[in-house]
């Protein structure tokens, strides 16, 4: 084995073991740590036994096991792109609910000069406009 | 002097008025509407001047965001608020100044006339003094960029005027927080078929206005916002 193949197998076998270790202790969700756990097996795979890429890139008509790693990783690149995007938004929206909330449940109307926190039924019942 | 058409001397149609650092402009636009026998609702989207404090000067209902969200989480927030206090119509209104309170009513009679359930302002079937050429094509391209994506043919796809009606308001529930906002308005009321009209409205240009208004540039920012809204629902 080669000092790449030390080095990078080893930081593999440590991120799947720290895997096993979070599902064992129900530290993270089971799919997401599946899939985690899967990159780091196939990568280390790849790093004891590079010829193997090789022998699925010759199968898929790629060429080079080197060019299936690469379009491997674009692909990856994009999917985990539109994951980040999708959890972004999430907590966009779910910021937004909140700051929309607290503003809604604490209204100010003339009426109500000092009592920002009324009870907004109450206040409800009177109209800013008229006052 | 009050201006008081039909269904505007009435509590249960409010104007919803977002704001950000409007404070040295609130002022004059909440003069205008108060004047007007509706209710008013000022939502202060997290401004960092005295904008809250304007809109409680001038006796309105005032809404306030902890945090800045854009332009259409405020107009939401009021919508909702509105909603819960009973609306029957509810009429958008910028804080910037850009609109006249004349324009009211005409914008409320096919709500009126139970002939449209939301209405929309057109600066172009009305008047826009002083508008750049440039802000002018790119209200053009979003006129089309909306025909497109909606099938809704109108003239104007970016205007702050609007009015609808509760049941309206109840189906369009709108999540882009900042100016894409108006995009989606008009998606899902042409999704839930909804009858959409346009009125003639102004629209004032001012060195002002300008100054603080939208760039140029947030039409990008408004499309690239729709694509990614689209591409992660």
């Amino acid at each position: 084995m080669t000092l790449f193949q030390w080095l990078a197998g080893g930081l593999m076998v440590a991120f799947a073991v720290a895997e096993l270790f979070l599902q064992f202790m129900q530290l993270s969700r089971r799919s997401i740590s599946s899939i985690r756990f899967s990159v780091w097996l196939v990568a280390l795979l790849s790093i004891l036994y590079p010829g193997a890429t090789g022998v699925i890139a010759n199968f898929l008509s790629i060429g080079r096991g080197a060019d299936l790693v690469l379009y491997s990783s674009v692909i990856a690149f994009v999917v985990a792109f539109f994951y980040v995007i999708h959890a972004l938004e999430k907590q966009r929206e779910q910021l937004t609910l909140l700051v929309r909330r607290i503003a809604i449940s604490e209204p100010y109307a003339v009426s109500n000069r000092n009592s920002l926190t009324a009870d907004p039924t109450e206040i409800g019942s009177e109209r800013a406009g008229e006052a | 002097m009050r201006v008081q058409p039909s269904t505007l001397n009435d509590t249960s149609t409010w104007i919803v008025v977002p704001a950000w650092n409007e404070s040295t402009r609130l002022g004059d636009v909440l003069s205008g509407l108060i004047r007007v026998e509706c209710s008013v609702v000022v939502v202060d989207d997290g401004s960092a001047d005295d904008t809250a404090e304007v809109a409680k000067q001038a006796g309105v209902w005032v809404l306030k965001h902890l945090v800045n969200r854009g332009q259409g989480a405020a107009l939401r927030t009021g919508i909702d608020f509105a909603m819960r206090e009973g609306a029957e119509r509810i009429i958008t209104f910028d804080a910037d100044g850009q609109h006249r309170t004349a324009d009211l009513a005409n914008l409320l009679k096919p709500i009126e006339e139970l002939s449209a359930d939301l209405v929309l302002g057109s600066r172009f079937l009305g008047d826009a003094p002083g508008i750049p050429v440039l802000r002018k094509y790119l209200l053009k391209l979003a006129v089309l960029f909306t025909r497109l994506t909606s099938g809704v043919q109108l003239t104007d796809a970016h205007n702050g005027l609007r009015a609808m009606t509760r049941e309206a308001a109840e189906k369009i529930r709108f999540s882009e927080d900042g100016m894409a906002h108006a995009s989606q308005i008009i998606s899902i009321a042409a999704r839930e078929r909804l009858r959409i009209k346009e009125v003639p409205c102004t629209i004032s240009y001012s060195a002002h206005t300008l100054a603080k208004g939208q760039s140029n540039s947030a039409a990008f920012k408004i499309l690239g916002r729709l694509v990614i809204s689209r591409l992660t629902r």
